[in-house]
């Protein structure tokens, strides 16, 4: 591959100050080999468009911040390169699904709201609650594979942008959360999951996936959302026919 | 504390068209994989007109040109959905292959599949050959 190619990039501006809906405007970007969208992004607003807003922050499929819709596509910008876009244009907008705050940036607080319901850190047992963390966190490897692949999500928030469910009905928790709900249920030292499968098995909750799968697709840290819902379906519906036969029983 | 910078949030919510699922290749194979059960339900009340009919009309009405292309059309949905459904069945079973504290191997996807497929021709000869011995 020759050294400077130039690929035409149309970027969706949003500025509510000025602005009554999202318009795109085309740049020209040099790039080489290794040139990743977020590098792009940051040549037009180092050289073409100083008011171009977007985030970013580690450039290594780290923080999640970078999530944009890449001709369509949720991506992260750090994870994008040009070079794979060779002889197409690129069109970028905000994270769908979400609302757009200016430019590329969108507002995920409905995202991080419902992360935070689920709870999604290691809820003790009551006996284990005082115990050092050498004695009471001892994990097999088997154990420990068992979850390891769902707590790979930076909370980046491309699976709800790919989610039709999610798209149609805001009250969906989503993958991401009901994936970290997952995790922690199935973590050997955990003891939350009584407090957890009261949002899991919401109609809101997994029973609102209709296992459309692209969530899977799209996901920068292959953590399989999709099969973590499909789990806790499997999860809650063995927890509803247990809570049958012993009513009453609420811890 | 109170702040006094003026704001100029205004999200912008974008519309949800209803032809979303156009968009993308991924979304199409989904719907199509959804509307597979209308053929599935065309099938049902098919089977359940011909359990009324003489044996000569269920000839008859099963040689219309119509009724032929509907059922070589429910049979493209039944197989679409089946393999569909069966390439995501390892979504839902997350198993490994011994109980061994050291055993880090889950049982991989081919296999799950491959499992579908064999129980899926079992369940086919149980069927035929029930067929025949009934006849």
């Amino acid at each position: 591959m020759s050294e400077n190619q130039i690929m035409k990039i149309s970027v969706s501006r949003y500025r509510p100050e000025t602005d009554k809906e999202p318009y795109l405007q085309d740049f020209e970007v040099p790039y080489r080999k290794e040139t990743s969208l977020l590098e792009a992004l940051n040549y037009i607003k180092d050289f073409l468009e100083p008011e171009l807003s977007f985030r970013w922050s580690c450039r290594m499929a780290v923080c999640g911040s970078c999530g944009m819709m890449v001709n369509g596509v949720p991506k992260l910008a750090c994870k994008t390169f040009l070079r794979d876009y060779a002889g197409k244009s690129m069109k970028i907008e905000p994270l769908a699904n979400f609302p757009i705050e200016r430019d590329l940036v969108v507002d995920i607080s409905d995202f991080i709201e419902k992360l935070e319901r689920i709870k999604p850190y290691i809820i003790p047992a009551k006996e284990d609650e005082n115990k050092p963390l050498t004695e009471g966190y001892i994990q097999t490897p088997q154990q420990m594979t068992s979850y390891l692949q769902f707590a790979q999500c930076i909370n980046c928030g491309i699976c709800y942008a790919a989610c039709p469910q999610y798209k149609l009905n805001k009250n969906f928790i989503g993958p991401a959360a009901l994936t970290l709900a997952y995790r922690y249920n199935i973590d050997s030292r955990d003891a939350g999951a009584a407090e957890r499968m009261k949002l899991l098995s919401l109609d809101e909750g997994v029973w609102s996936c209709t296992f459309v799968g692209y969530c899977s697709q799209v996901c920068p840290k292959h953590v399989d959302p999709a099969s973590a819902i499909q789990l806790g379906k499997k999860a809650s519906a063995i927890d509803y026919v247990i809570k049958m036969f012993k009513p009453g029983e609420e811890e | 504390m109170e702040n006094n910078v003026k704001s100029y949030r205004k999200p912008y919510v974008r519309p949800v068209k209803a032809n979303w699922w156009t968009d993308r290749g991924f979304y199409i194979a989904y719907m199509i994989r959804e509307a597979t059960a209308v053929l599935a339900v065309v099938v049902a009340l098919e089977l359940l007109v011909l359990s009324c009919m003489s044996q000569e009309s269920i000839v008859a009405f099963l040689k219309n040109p119509l009724v032929i292309l509907v059922n070589i059309l429910s049979l493209a949905s039944v197989m679409y959905h089946t393999i569909t459904w069966f390439n995501l069945m390892p979504k839902a079973v997350r198993m490994f292959a011994t109980k061994k504290p050291t055993d880090t191997k889950l049982i991989p996807a081919k296999l799950i599949i491959s499992a579908e497929w064999i129980g899926a021709a079992v369940a086919f000869a149980v069927i035929i050959v029930a067929c025949v011995c009934l006849v």
